[in-house]
């Protein structure tokens, strides 16, 4: 990595820390960063430090996990926006072209309209496990469906899959208008307020299982930078140099289906954080994905982190959905970029 | 070394036959160069070479086993591929896709021998002052030459044994300069003990440069020798529908050949009779010229 790369990198774990440090102190009970480490030390048996009881409950039931689900998902959003933009060669591919995001969103509605039959045969338990599974089912089926599509024989025809993913992406976004149609007004505004995304459900549990479904994936992305990077030559061209264009093809899309898949269905849709963050810094600091996979992780992170504060602090105790955070937030600072670098900009 | 033996390939859409029954050897040490008209069946040849498309019938030997059933992490440190190129579509750098050629040898981060190859590779491509521009803003000759450095660097190692650089009209987009260069280095890689294998459509190029020339037409190999023995008027002529004078070279032992631009009789009707770059294509010339080039690929 050149020290440019580097550089950024540690602007981003700096930024990182910042965000955390911002995001757990602000709220209804507020939190400075002393008793933040206060708090964190005797959840770790050591007594350091000055906190109330209250801090600390508010700190490790709902702030922390919220934190944390926040830097992962956002994480697995932006990893994802870049893996996929390397897989189809194109700077405006994002999780969703495979999709991930239209196929959870109807399998929510499906759950949402659905719930109060689900709590009459299955007991209560039923309405808050429905939702993430069927999301999830959703986001991996319509994945599986559109990847399925594009296969000739044994080759995977990637300007199929793309094609596929926006029929697909139309077909269950009908669905999805024909069960708000039928849907009472309630089950509509779940519907439209999931779509919009937010982290109001981040707990521990949600925490357990984005640590499970998160960092695998992630780490093995990181670790296919250099294949990532030969698609860009062109399928035949990877192979030349040794690179298992079918292998890789697959595992690709199976990792960001599943480490997108299940942020989609704990937290809803999150646009804008796949396609942007990665775009940013792929004009920051090139495009070479050794750098990029790694900084779009963390920038993805940092700006969910930000967002989720914003979002639950702005209009508090009511929650402004953080789809539209995100949007607002990074879309300008993205035309800037864009204005600004426009010259370097090609595509394909 | 490398031996095809009897490769016949159908296309997999319409079933033509695009290849029929080719049979040759590359000898380390040897720069062979296969010519031919379009659709000629070269670049089908050299895409199976490359493993882009699957054999049929026959087979290929690369240094004593089946080219298909080698590692290809392994195969790429033994046999590089120049191909025609597309954009990148993403905003790499020129020393970005050399490096690329080094992917073979490294896991995650490279070492130093394979930055030092990247740098002997961009220096003798003369890309040193192109290093950190993007590729894609780059003219058609520079992103030619990155390639062509990417090509070299990817078989530029110690380890014993025959290596093979495949070279699919690699002069294209390159200025006469850098065609020579090119030649040159494709040479000397060669006298190292190894064997580059080049479609060309420069005949002069070829025969100054091969050892070898490989002349192929309809899908099958029609004449091979040395440059002296394939590149005479008769076989030209025959070859490329077109009348070649052949005549030896001024300052090299090889031959010198020019086409004056009339085609041979009945190839196509109107033959040059004023300046030819003043002739006009009538319609029917123009819609066979559209023809043949339906053939090219």
């Amino acid at each position: 990595m050149s020290v440019k790369q580097r550089i950024i990198i540690a602007v981003l774990w700096t930024l990182l820390i910042l965000a955390v440090l911002v995001a757990v102190q602000a709220g209804a009970v507020h939190i400075a960063p002393g008793a933040f480490l206060s708090s964190i030390a005797a959840g770790l048996g050591f007594s350091w430090g000055e906190h109330t009881d209250m801090q600390q409950a508010v700190l490790m039931v709902v702030r922390m996990p919220r934190i944390m689900v926040a830097l992962l998902a956002g994480a697995a959003l932006a990893a994802g926006g870049t893996a996929m933009q390397a897989l189809f060669r194109n700077p405006l591919a994002d999780p969703s072209i495979i999709g991930i995001s239209s196929g959870a969103a109807l399998m929510a509605a499906v759950a949402i309209v659905m719930t109060h039959w689900a709590n009459v045969v299955f007991g209560g338990w039923a309405s808050t496990l429905a939702l993430p599974l069927a999301a999830f089912a959703g986001a991996v089926g319509t994945t599986f469906l559109v990847f399925g599509i594009a296969r000739e024989g044994r080759r995977t025809n990637v300007a199929a899959m793309l094609l596929a993913g926006v029929a697909i992406a139309a077909l269950t976004g009908a669905l999805t208008g024909l069960l708000t149609f039928t849907a009472n007004d309630a089950q509509l505004r779940s519907i439209v307020f999931w779509m919009l995304g937010s982290l109001g459900g981040a707990d521990l549990n949600a925490v357990w299982v984005l640590l499970i479904a998160v960092p695998i994936p992630l780490i093995i992305l990181l670790r296919m930078h250099k294949p990532l990077n030969a698609l860009a030559l062109g399928e035949d061209q990877a192979r030349h140099i040794g690179v298992n264009a079918e292998a890789m093809k697959r595992r690709v899309v199976l990792c960001t289906a599943l480490m997108v898949g299940a942020t989609v269905a704990l937290c809803g849709v999150i646009g804008f954080v796949g396609l942007v963050v990665p775009h940013m810094l792929r004009l920051a600091g090139g495009a070479d994905n050794r750098f990029l996979l790694p900084a779009s992780a963390l920038g993805g992170a940092v700006l969910l982190v930000l967002a989720d504060t914003i979002a639950r602090t702005v209009a508090a105790p009511a929650e402004v959905p953080i789809g539209v955070i995100t949007a607002l937030c990074g879309a300008p600072v993205f035309l800037y970029l864009l204005i600004r670098g426009k010259r370097n900009l090609q595509f394909a | 070394m490398l031996k095809v033996h009897q490769l016949t390939w159908h296309a997999q859409r319409d079933r033509k036959c695009l290849l029929h029954d080719v049979t040759f050897a590359v000898e380390p040490g040897e720069l062979v160069v296969l010519l031919g008209p379009n659709g000629a069946g070269k670049s089908t040849l050299l895409r199976l070479l490359a493993g882009d498309l699957p054999l049929q019938q026959g087979s290929i030997q690369w240094n004593g086993a089946a080219m298909q059933d080698r590692d290809p992490q392994e195969l790429a440190k033994s046999r590089s591929v120049l191909g025609q190129h597309n954009a990148m579509g993403l905003a790499f750098t020129v020393e970005e896709v050399v490096r690329m050629g080094r992917y073979p040898y490294y896991g995650n981060t490279p070492a130093a021998s394979d930055l030092e190859a990247v740098d002997r590779a961009v220096q003798t491509a003369l890309l040193d002052p192109l290093r950190a521009r993007v590729l894609d803003t780059t003219s058609g000759g520079e992103q030619q030459r990155t390639h062509i450095a990417r090509a070299f660097t990817q078989v530029d190692n110690a380890a014993p044994g025959t290596r093979i650089l495949l070279l699919d009209e690699p002069l294209n987009d390159l200025d006469i300069r850098h065609q020579h260069a090119l030649m040159h280095a494709a040479r000397s890689f060669a006298k190292e003990g190894h064997c580059v294998l080049a479609v060309l459509h420069d005949v002069n190029m070829a025969a100054q440069y091969a050892d070898r020339i490989i002349l192929m037409k309809a899908s099958r190999i029609t004449a091979s020798g040395a440059p002296d023995e394939v590149l005479t008027a008769p076989i030209l002529t025959e070859a490329y529908g077109l009348n070649a004078q052949v005549m030896p070279h001024p300052c090299h032992s090889c031959p010198l050949v020019f086409f004056d631009g009339s085609f041979r009789k009945g190839e196509l009707e109107s033959t040059v009779d004023t300046y030819p770059g003043t002739r006009d294509f009538s319609p029917v010339n123009a819609r066979d010229l559209a023809h043949q080039n339906t053939h090219d690929r």
